[in-house]
């Protein structure tokens, strides 16, 4: 009796793992990617809105290389974790050529503009933007999670959520090789 | 028309590509191993368990005897709590992906309908509405 009894322990054990595995790796994992899409669609609106009303053109080359990147990273949130980060910043080590250079195809694009505040406001969309993957990034990534989760609640207690997502967009170059990448496939 | 690129370009260009894919490569196979490696270690701890409990399997192999140590009965009384606890966990866990399910649902619903009603103004200004809230809620006022 009491060997059943145990057996049915192990059985139990292994199916909550079990279950609880499914949730993080299907579950959880499509809901983040569903999340970050919907939250890059509604930039992308505001991107389009923002040209609708007259800020600037269609076919205006910043215009197009936000929304193209933009586009990338819809297409390619399922990709979009720590490991891949890590591989990227390990293996691309060429110099990213012109073409894929989000920051150098953006910086001549919007230098163009006359408007200050249209420039700002362009920077700004970026910034969002690479939020937004930051975001993506920290909550949808277990081994980041492990790795850096006690200083991030360091920083997050001193900060707040709202700098550590600022603070990383500004210091960590990875999050540009992401925009190159997508850039390259937008 | 546009400027032709140098062999040196062309290269170098090809070059970015041909690392870019080998770190997707690398981080494909990096993510396919964590992800089913863990059912594969669940797996395999869960039947060999299973199989010393049973006493189908003799301590002749290091990891049996291993496990043959460690499932000792202060061992499975605790590892039931665990199991009282996880099962917890997993209807919260449950519970809070239906939140947040729903509150994406109506984010989404929130940022298209505003542009839907926008566009079918234009075409039918008398177009009439259902009254609901932004997000796809009833209002107060109808319940």
């Amino acid at each position: 009796m009491e060997q059943a009894n145990n057996i049915i322990i192990i059985i139990s054990f292994g199916v909550i793992l079990t279950f609880l595995w499914v949730f993080y790796f299907w579950f959880y994992w499509q809901y983040r990617i569903d999340k970050t899409r919907q939250e890059l669609f509604a930039i992308r609106d505001e991107l389009f809105d923002f040209a609708a009303n007259g800020n600037i053109s269609f076919n205006h080359p910043a215009y197009g290389v936000l929304r193209r990147t933009m586009n990338g990273m819809v297409r390619f949130t399922h990709k979009i974790d720590f490991i891949n980060l890590i591989a990227i910043i390990l293996f691309i080590k060429a110099p990213t050529p012109p073409k894929y250079n989000f920051f150098v195809i953006f910086n001549k694009a919007i230098s163009d503009i006359e408007s200050e505040e249209v420039r700002k406001k362009l920077e700004e969309f970026v910034i969002r933007m690479n939020k937004i993957i930051v975001e993506h990034l920290i909550k949808g990534s277990i081994p980041l999670f492990f790795l850096v989760a006690i200083p991030i609640i360091v920083i997050i207690i001193a900060q707040g959520w709202k700098n550590l997502k600022d603070t990383i967009v500004k210091k960590f170059p990875g999050i540009k090789q992401i925009d190159n990448v997508a850039t390259e496939l937008g | 028309m546009a400027k032709k690129k140098s062999r040196e370009e062309l290269e170098a260009e090809i070059k970015y590509l041909r690392k870019s894919k080998v770190a997707d490569s690398i981080a494909s196979v990096i993510n396919s191993a964590i992800k089913w490696g863990g059912l594969v270690v669940i797996s395999y701890i869960s039947f060999r368990a299973i199989a010393v409990l049973a006493g189908k399997t003799t301590s002749a192999n290091f990891a049996v005897s291993i496990l043959t140590d460690i499932l000792s009965s202060e061992f499975l009384t605790k590892l039931s709590n665990l199991i009282i606890f996880l099962s917890m966990l997993s209807g919260i866990c449950g519970i809070i992906y239906g939140i947040w399910q729903r509150k994406l649902r109506r984010d989404t619903i929130e940022r298209l309908q505003k542009r839907n009603q926008e566009l079918e103004h234009k075409l039918d200004s008398n177009r009439s509405t259902s009254m609901l809230s932004p997000r796809g809620e009833t209002r107060k006022e109808d319940l």
